[in-house]
């Protein structure tokens, strides 16, 4: 299935997510949104990161704090949860 | 007193400001000065964000139709529309330490040109974390940086004057039902050089202006100087196959 959503993270920016997702594991998704992460290719490993993953908040989390600690990537405006919440938001809009 | 130097470049297409600053950054090293750089934009033009999607940020067949040129930028943050604007670049060595290795305080510190240069203005302005300027609670510019081979690249919109209409014409809104009330929140929340003085003021001015603020925040004096052959020849390669090019505008 594919989704969309549009979500506004709590103090920070806007984030954009496209989602493609079975039964309840994530085949791909797409960040975008007016944010800032150094450096700027960092995103791709947390899409990456996000793959095959489980559409539960806690284990899509962990996934984004892992790549974002093992790249050394420094976000401005999202966060892990922020993402997480995104991610969820799109799921449940495919409903 | 230390001398940077001054990279005054007038008017461009987006493709080539793009480049030059995307040059500048890629061969900078700690040998060489600091450079800070003045530019405006013909024809008028959006700019969008790295992580930004162009299809849901950007009406194309508008921006077509209006001869505005659509470019995706190396650095994040949000789409702008470059119209009456003065916009700077900055580009110094992470080890020269000018500037923090902390983004933040970075951001701070370089932002803190534009506030000054504002000043000169007789404009009363201050930082916003994490990336705007504001004055009398109202946006007056917007920046971006990023950090590549060792270096710091920072870019930002002093707003001359704002179309908040014409803006909005070319730009997608996530809701079309929302859009008469985006529009007004943006005209509450967007200032510019002309609304804060109720006079327009010319390019020249906000850029010597912008060049004073520089030279006090970081006490050093700004000479003016040319790109060198090698980032002539660098930005040149650089629009062909990055800016201008459809697989990087639409990557996202």
């Amino acid at each position: 299935m594919n989704s969309k959503s549009v979500y506004k993270i709590p103090n920070g920016k806007l984030v954009k997510i496209s989602l493609e997702f079975n039964s309840e594991k994530i085949v791909s998704v797409r960040i975008t949104g007016d944010f800032f992460l150094h450096p700027e290719n960092g995103i791709e490993l947390i899409e990456n990161s996000l793959k095959g993953k489980k559409l539960e908040k806690s284990m899509l989390m962990t996934a984004i704090e892992k790549a974002i600690a093992e790249n050394n990537l420094v976000p401005f405006g999202i966060s892990s949860e922020g993402i997480a919440d995104a991610v969820l938001l799109a799921k449940g809009n495919s409903k | 007193m230390k001398e940077w130097r001054l990279l005054e470049t007038d008017f461009n297409d987006a493709f080539t400001n793009m480049a030059i600053d995307e040059a500048v950054n890629t061969l900078h090293d700690e040998t060489k000065k600091p450079t800070v750089r003045f530019y405006g934009w013909k024809p008028s033009a959006i700019s969008i964000g790295y992580f930004q999607c162009v299809r849901e940020e950007v009406d194309l067949e508008r921006c077509k139709e209006l001869d505005v040129d659509v470019v995706r930028r190396i650095t994040g943050g949000g789409a702008v529309f470059h119209d009456a604007e003065l916009t700077y670049s900055f580009v110094c060595s992470e080890k020269s330490g000018v500037v923090s290795k902390n983004i933040l305080d970075s951001y701070k510190k370089i932002c803190n040109s534009v506030v000054l240069g504002l000043r000169t203005l007789k404009i009363d302005s201050s930082f916003v974390p994490i990336n705007d300027i504001i004055s009398n609670g109202q946006k007056i510019s917007g920046n971006a940086q990023t950090r590549r081979n060792g270096n710091v690249l920072q870019h930002g919109t002093v707003l001359m004057g704002v179309d908040v209409e014409k803006m909005f014409s070319l730009l997608l809104v996530p809701d079309e039902k929302m859009r008469g009330k985006m529009i007004e929140d943006i005209k509450q929340r967007v200032t510019s050089v002309e609304l804060q003085l109720g006079k327009k003021v010319s390019f020249d001015r906000v850029s010597s202006a912008m060049k004073k603020g520089f030279e006090e925040n970081f006490e050093i004096r700004l000479v003016t100087g040319k790109l060198t052959s090698e980032e002539k020849i660098l930005a040149e390669k650089i629009k062909l196959e990055r800016f201008s090019n459809e697989s990087w505008t639409f990557r996202r």
